[in-house]
């Protein structure tokens, strides 16, 4: 073996070792003369460590939560990062469309994720139901609120249209009440036992 | 009788009765089946015109597979959102793959979506060259008989190259349809 070769397979195994223990290696350097096994052996090193390059880039952005960063193509390395970056894009996507009040789409196997989501999902939609039932009710109650202008002798109230109407019919076309007509004892004496 | 081949053009009931013509073995069969079929078909076209005219008809049988799919199988009255859930559920439940969007823009209708498990590519060897064209056109056919206007579908990422997930981008020709 010639010593450039040597040189090659100690920066082999320096590099590997680098890589074993987490660090980031460099390409090593094919000598001019080269046994042809040799040279494909690092030729296929070097190819290696720069999918490994592109996937541990893509991989630490997909970490910090940078879906943007596009999935190195053709990159078999990383092809299990870009399956989690696609199940991300869609649960981003999932989550834009819930914001907006869409409740029509569900997560597919995702595990437990989907059931959560599914259920988190269900749980809004029904909420959003249930306001609206409460809102629908609210607007079939009517209630009278604030001053009432009331005249002073004949007890005739003021509408909005500027003209009075009898108590009666002003209550009742303002709220659920209705009335039925009848005598108090007061009145029942001032009347029929004068 | 003559023994003259007719044109053809496709009409959905040509698919038949499957109920009645299959009552012991049913509508479903083995995934390889469909592959061998679309899979020899790509061979003999490749062979007989060439790789670009087999992908260009791959993708026009595709197109109108998702028309038809579309017209008889979804509701197109439905707003884009309950329309999109609708084919995701249909999809998974024909068991034709995992549809799943990424982006969408409802008003330049612009989509990234992928499909996993899909009939065509998923669990292939990897080649290095994207071999969905009939999903393409299946993905193109779809939203043009919903939207009304013609649409470019281009597989991004394919199984085929190593990408695990095969992901399109869907996008409304801008200045055509109605």
């Amino acid at each position: 073996m010639k010593p450039s070769e040597r040189e090659s397979l100690i920066a082999l195994r320096q590099r590997i070792e680098q890589l074993s223990s987490g660090e980031s290696a460099q390409a090593v350097e094919i000598p001019e003369e080269c046994d042809d096994d040799l040279r494909g052996v690092v030729e296929t090193f070097n190819r290696y460590l720069s999918l490994l390059d592109e996937a541990r880039s893509f991989v630490a952005a997909l970490a910090s939560g940078n879906l943007k960063e596009s999935p190195p193509p053709r990159n078999q390395v990383a092809a299990p990062f870009k399956q989690l970056h696609a199940s991300l894009q869609h649960l981003t996507w999932q989550t834009g469309q819930v914001a907006q009040g869409d409740y029509s789409q569900r997560v597919h196997f995702l595990g437990e994720f989907s059931e959560s989501f599914n259920s988190m999902v269900e749980a809004l939609s029904e909420k959003e139901r249930t306001e609206a039932s409460l809102r629908e009710a609210r607007s079939q109650v009517r209630s009278l609120e604030g001053i009432i202008p009331i005249c002073m002798y004949c007890k005739k109230i003021r509408d909005d249209g500027d003209s009075w109407q009898q108590l009666e019919r002003y209550i009742s076309e303002h709220s659920e009440a209705l009335f039925s007509h009848g005598i108090c004892p007061t009145c029942f004496e001032n009347r029929f036992n004068k | 009788m003559s023994d003259e081949i007719r044109p053809y053009r496709f009409q959905w009931k040509d698919l038949g009765d499957i109920e009645l013509g299959r009552p012991n073995l049913g509508n479903t069969m083995s995934v390889s089946v469909y592959r061998l079929m679309q899979y020899t078909m790509r061979d003999v076209l490749d062979s007989r015109f060439s790789p670009e005219t087999a992908a260009e008809l791959l993708r026009d049988a595709g197109h109108e597979a998702g028309r038809e799919f579309c017209l008889n199988m979804l509701d197109t009255k439905l707003p884009l959102n309950g329309f999109v859930a609708q084919l995701q559920d249909l999809l998974q439940s024909l068991k034709v793959g995992i549809m799943r969007i990424e982006k969408s823009d409802a008003e330049t209708l612009d989509f990234t979506l992928t499909v996993s498990e899909d009939l065509d590519c998923s669990g292939l060897p990897v080649t290095g060259v994207t071999v969905c064209e009939y999903d393409e056109g299946f993905i193109a056919g779809i939203f043009e008989a919903y939207t009304g206007k013609p649409f470019t579908v281009r597989e991004v990422d394919c199984w085929a190259t190593g990408d695990r997930t095969c992901r399109f981008r869907a996008v409304a020709v801008s200045g055509a349809g109605s």
